[in-house]
C-alpha cells in the first residue's frame, strides 16, 4: 500500500464517523420501508448516496411507480456529475480503465477531501489519496448500514449526535485552512448563507443550486 | 412498470397497497445505481467532458468551496429539509467554535476535530 493511500485513509478517517451515522439512518429507513436486508446493503454499495436512498425509500412508502423512484434516485445524485468533472482535473494521467471502477465511489466527501488535498503543496498522488479516502468512506457506509439494520432506532442519541458532527466540523476546518483570496471567500459565503434557504425552497436541491450559483457568480465577477 | 406499494413491518400494508416484492426493490436499486454510475463515470470516460472540466477549472473550484460550505451550514441549521434552530443547533455551533479556536491555536486538524466534536457531546450530555 503506497504512502499516499495511507494518507487518504487517515484523511478519510476524519469523515468516517459521520458516514457511519448517516448510513445507520439509511439502515433504519430501509427497515421501516421493509426492504430486505440484502437489498439495503446492496443499495448502500451500488447507489452509495444516502440522500437518494432516503428519497427512494420514502417514495416506495408513498405508493409511487418504479420508474418515478428510479428517476428521483438518479436526479438527486446529479451533483456527482459536477464532482467527477472536478476530479477529472486531478486524475488526468490515470488510465480510463482504472477509472471505470473507481468512479463508482465518488461522493461529496471523497471528492472534497481530495479537492482540499490538491490545494496543498505536498507532492501527493491524488488518485492514490482518493482511493485511501474511498476505502474509509465506503467501508463506513457499509458498516453504518449494517448497524442500522441490526439495531434499528436503538442507537444512543448522544452517540448519534456526536457522530453527525465530524463531517461539518472537518469541512469547516478545511475551509478555514484552505480558503485563499476574496473570490474563494465569496464562494464560501454564498454556500454558507444560501444553501439552507434554498434547501427549504427546493428540498434535496439546495446544496447543488447554491453551489452552481456560487460558481457562476464568482467566476463572472472575476472576469 | 406498475406502482411500488408500501408495506409496514409486521405485515400490514399502508394505504391498502400491495407488498413491495423483492424483485421490485432490486429493479429500483439497480436502476438508480446504473443512472448514478453514469453521472459519476461520464466525466472520467468521455473525453469531451474531461476537456470541459479543464476549461472550467475556476468555476469548478468555486463550486467545490460552496459545496463544502453548504454542507457545513446545512448540518448546523437543517434536519433533512426542515429548519431546526433548537438547543442542538446551538450546541453544534459551540462545538464548531471550540474546534476552530483550537485549530487556530495548535494547527492540527484531527486534534481540533476531536476536541470540537467531543466538547459538543460533553455539553449535550451535561445539559440532558
Amino acid at each position: 500500500m503506497s504512502e499516499d493511500v495511507k494518507r487518504g485513509i487517515k484523511a478519510g478517517g476524519a469523515v468516517a464517523p459521520t458516514f457511519v451515522a448517516i448510513f445507520i439512518g439509511v439502515g433504519i429507513a430501509a427497515e421501516v420501508a421493509d426492504l430486505p436486508p440484502l437489498a439495503t446493503l446492496l443499495s448502500s454499495a451500488a447507489v452509495f448516496a444516502a440522500p437518494a436512498q432516503f428519497a427512494m425509500f420514502d417514495m416506495a412508502m408513498r405508493d409511487h411507480a418504479l420508474l418515478q423512484i428510479i428517476s428521483v434516485g438518479v436526479l438527486v445524485n446529479l451533483r456527482f456529475f459536477i464532482m467527477s468533472l472536478t476530479l477529472t482535473n486531478f486524475f488526468a494521467t490515470v488510465p480510463r480503465k482504472r477509472l471505470i471502477y473507481w468512479a463508482q465511489f465518488v461522493s461529496a466527501s471523497s471528492y472534497l477531501v481530495t479537492f482540499f488535498q490538491s490545494r496543498r503543496d505536498e507532492p501527493v498522488d491524488l488518485f492514490d489519496f482518493y482511493r485511501g479516502v474511498v476505502f474509509m468512506t465506503f467501508s463506513a457506509a457499509i458498516v453504518g448500514t449494517a448497524i442500522g439494520i441490526v439495531i434499528g432506532a436503538g442507537l444512543p442519541a448522544l452517540l448519534a449526535f456526536g457522530a453527525t458532527l465530524f463531517l461539518p466540523v472537518y469541512f469547516s476546518l478545511l475551509l478555514v485552512g484552505e480558503t485563499k483570496g476574496r473570490h474563494e471567500v465569496a464562494a464560501v459565503m454564498i454556500g454558507l448563507l444560501f444553501t439552507p434557504p434554498l434547501e427549504l425552497l427546493l428540498p434535496g436541491w439546495g446544496l447543488f443550486v447554491a453551489a452552481i450559483g456560487a460558481g457562476a457568480i464568482v467566476t463572472a465577477a472575476k472576469r | 412498470m406498475g406502482p411500488v406499494r408500501c408495506r409496514h413491518r409486521g405485515g400490514g400494508d399502508c394505504d391498502g397497497g400491495e407488498a413491495v416484492t423483492d424483485l421490485q426493490w432490486f429493479f429500483a436499486i439497480g436502476g438508480a445505481a446504473a443512472g448514478t454510475y453514469v453521472l459519476r463515470a461520464a466525466p472520467f470516460l468521455w473525453i469531451p467532458l474531461r476537456e470541459l472540466g479543464r476549461r472550467y477549472v475556476d468555476f469548478l473550484t468555486y463550486v467545490s468551496f460552496a459545496i463544502a460550505a453548504g454542507i457545513v451550514s446545512k448540518a448546523l441549521l437543517l434536519d433533512g429539509s426542515q429548519l431546526v434552530l433548537g438547543m442542538d443547533s446551538y450546541i453544534k455551533f459551540a462545538g464548531l467554535a471550540v474546534a476552530l479556536g483550537f485549530y487556530r491555536w495548535i494547527r492540527n486538524i484531527p486534534l481540533a476535530l476531536f476536541v470540537g466534536a467531543g466538547s459538543a457531546v460533553l455539553i449535550r450530555w451535561f445539559l440532558s
